[in-house]
């Protein structure tokens, strides 16, 4: 997993992520949400386009971006999730909870 | 201020953690000469060890060493009796010295010399006349190398004898094949369960139990993430679960009481996925609840696939996440499957993975290849071959097939003849004269074994190693399909002829095909080994005779009717 964070002037930000969210990538995540953490966000969008496969660690990772955002008084959402990743938040019902 | 001197605790630049075993470690200082050996010994009492032996010789060394083993051994190479290379390879030729550090010092040094030392053995080289702190300093040294490399393998096999206790303690919460199989006999269907850990400690966890009124239920449960944060969270849904025991009627109220207790004790981003179904085996009304957990297969007599709807907020995330029963069937002959997402999630060497659609179709190809109650066990030997190696996750795949309603011969039919070419005839071929023996389960699994074999092999063609690879890239059915179209192979059919009477159940299988070399096969020494022999081992087992006749493309089997 890559990922990128433009962040715009009006303190909204988008991380596009790049190859699989699974358990292994646990440790990077964790460096992105310290990365989110010094921002002063308004709102922040994680966009999965290229994301072909998150599995339920990569999921609880989502889980804990949400209680961030959350305490953290920002908004989160997802977008752009597809195939195996859309069903995944679908089936999980986590697609509400993480709705723009 | 760390002390310095003789007799302190610790030498600066040293590790602290094993300082004490350094100090207490005890040296075997071996010289010719007193004064040399005086020299060593004072220098070592004043860098603060007091445990310290001696020997004049070699042979006298070696003799000490067998008598108490030192933890550490200070060699003069040029000694009458053994040298100090003598006694170098010695050590290094016994299991119990092969790791003892040896350091040894000289007086000639040439390169040569060094090499010669080394290639003896020797961990370490101090060069005569001693400089006494580097001596201290080399001594320290290997003998914390020493501990830390000792506390670190006996710190690892604790751990991995700890992982290796918490894997079976996790196993033991399963149910065990008694409960499984006086499950079965309760409800009258068969059912297939399987469970891998993954390497770490994983988080899977299923259970069946018989409720009243002709129910029982089923459940599979997957904890996000994996190692002991997981596995120790199985125990705590484990024992939630017994808590709420007489809910288990209920599908949604379980799942809803589940999550309101775990809830507010698991950590932040972990949670479990759930299925939890009641069947009623009489009636075939399923009622079930999901949260989250890979959607269960329905796989109806003919093959056709529907998957339940399990969508659902996992367990542990959201305090006040309810849940809803749905309504489905399972009627007789029909199978449920329940798995865990590594079936669908786990790479392929080419980095793909299935997905749930492509599991789908694998687990549609993979019934059409046996009888029904082998299913699982059949899906998981191919999904071992198209994804080698160690899976990344904890594999559970529990299906209840309910028992088919067999369609009986008609009592007076003595004889009979059946023609197919599809798989899906072959089954019901199979079940229907299965019906009419005393063991209808064992009797369609090896009948199926012979069916496919007949078709594959003998109507179309295809080898057994090429049928190991089209398994093993997902083409079988592919390949079964463009075949069947060939001119070649379009009219060829299986023949199945059957006699019956008040003893046996007499049926021969004959297929158009090129038969194979069968003696190797059916000789009892010689089926298990070959891997393309096991269906015929199978086979085999489920019948009280079977006998290959002409080239090998005609089987007879025999089923004795007891009582």
């Amino acid at each position: 997993m890559e990922y990128r964070i433009d962040v715009n002037e009006d303190n909204t930000a988008r991380v596009v992520f790049n190859g699989d969210i699974t358990f292994s990538e646990n440790v990077a995540f964790r460096q992105l949400l310290k990365d989110l953490s010094v921002k002063d966000l308004q709102s922040c969008v994680f966009d999965l386009s290229n994301v072909d496969m998150v599995d339920s660690a990569g999921l609880g990772m989502f889980l804990i971006a949400k209680e961030q955002a959350d305490t953290g008084g920002w908004k989160l959402s997802v977008t752009g999730a597809q195939g195996h990743v859309a069903s995944m938040l679908k089936l999980t019902k986590l697609s509400d909870l993480l709705q723009g | 201020m760390a002390e310095t001197g003789s007799g302190s605790g610790f030498i600066p630049g040293r590790v602290a953690e094993v300082a004490e075993e350094v100090r207490a470690a005890n040296i075997l200082v071996v010289d010719d000469m007193p004064l040399m050996r005086t020299m060593i010994g004072s220098c070592l009492t004043k860098g603060g060890f007091s445990n310290i032996s001696y020997a004049a010789d070699g042979a006298e060394a070696l003799a000490i060493i067998d008598q108490s083993m030192p933890d550490l051994v200070v060699l003069d190479l040029n000694m009458p009796k053994v040298s100090g290379y003598e006694v170098c390879r010695t050590l290094r030729s016994k299991p119990e010295t092969v790791d003892l550090p040896i350091l040894v010092q000289s007086a000639s040094e040439t390169a040569q010399e060094r090499v010669q030392v080394f290639a003896s053995g020797a961990t370490d080289f101090v060069s005569k006349p001693i400089n006494q702190p580097e001596l201290l300093a080399r001594v320290c040294m290997h003998l914390e190398n020493k501990f830390l490399i000792h506390s670190l393998s006996d710190f690892q096999s604790r751990i991995q004898a700890e992982l290796k206790m918490a894997r079976e303690m996790q196993h033991s919460l399963l149910p065990d094949q008694k409960a499984v199989m006086s499950l079965e006999e309760f409800c009258g269907g068969t059912i297939e369960a399987f469970y891998k850990a993954s390497f770490e400690l994983g988080g899977d966890l299923w259970g069946c139990w018989p409720l009243g009124d002709d129910r029982v239920g089923l459940f599979v449960l997957d904890i996000a993430g994996h190692g002991v944060g997981a596995a120790l969270n199985t125990f705590r849904v484990h024992a939630t679960m017994a808590r709420f025991e007489i809910f288990r009627d209920d599908p949604a109220d379980f799942l809803t009481l589940l999550n309101t207790a775990l809830q507010p004790a698991f950590p932040l981003g972990q949670f479990a996925t759930m299925f939890y179904a009641v069947l009623n085996f009489k009636s075939g009304e399923l009622i079930y609840a999901g949260a989250g957990a890979p959607r269960p297969i329905i796989l109806s007599t003919d093959g056709d696939v529907r998957l339940l709807d399990s969508v659902g907020t996992p367990l542990g995330i959201i305090k006040s996440a309810e849940y809803e029963n749905k309504y489905d069937r399972l009627d007789e002959g029909e199978s449920l499957f329940c798995y865990s997402d590594v079936l669908t999630e786990a790479p392929e060497p080419d980095g793909k993975f299935l997905g749930e659609e492509g599991f789908v179709r694998f687990v549609s190809e993979c019934e059409l290849e046996g009888a029904r109650v082998t299913l699982v066990e059949r899906l998981l030997d191919q999904f071992y071959m198209r994804v080698p190696g160690a899976l990344p996750d904890d594999l559970t795949a529990v299906a209840i097939h309910r028992a088919p309603d067999f369609a009986a011969l008609s009592p007076d039919a003595r004889e009979g003849r059946f023609i197919f070419q599809s798989r899906r005839e072959a089954k019901k071929v199979a079940s229907r004269l299965a019906a009419a023996s005393t063991e209808p389960i064992g009797v369609a699994v090896g009948l199926m074994e012979l069916f496919v074999n007949a078709i594959e092999h003998g109507c179309l063609g295809i080898g057994h190693d090429e049928k190991g690879k089209l398994l093993e890239t997902g083409g079988m059915n592919a390949e079964i399909l463009r075949r069947r179209a060939l001119p070649e192979y379009a009219d060829n059919y299986v023949c199945v002829d059957f006699k019956r009477d008040d003893a046996a159940l007499r049926i021969a299988v004959k297929d158009p095909g090129r038969g194979f070399k069968y003696q190797a096969f059916v000789d009892d020494d010689a089926g298990h080994d070959k891997k393309h022999g096991r269906g015929i081992t199978m086979a085999k087992g489920c019948f009280d005779e079977m006998t290959y006749h002409g080239c090998g493309n005609e089987v007879h089997v025999v089923h004795k009717i007891n009582g």
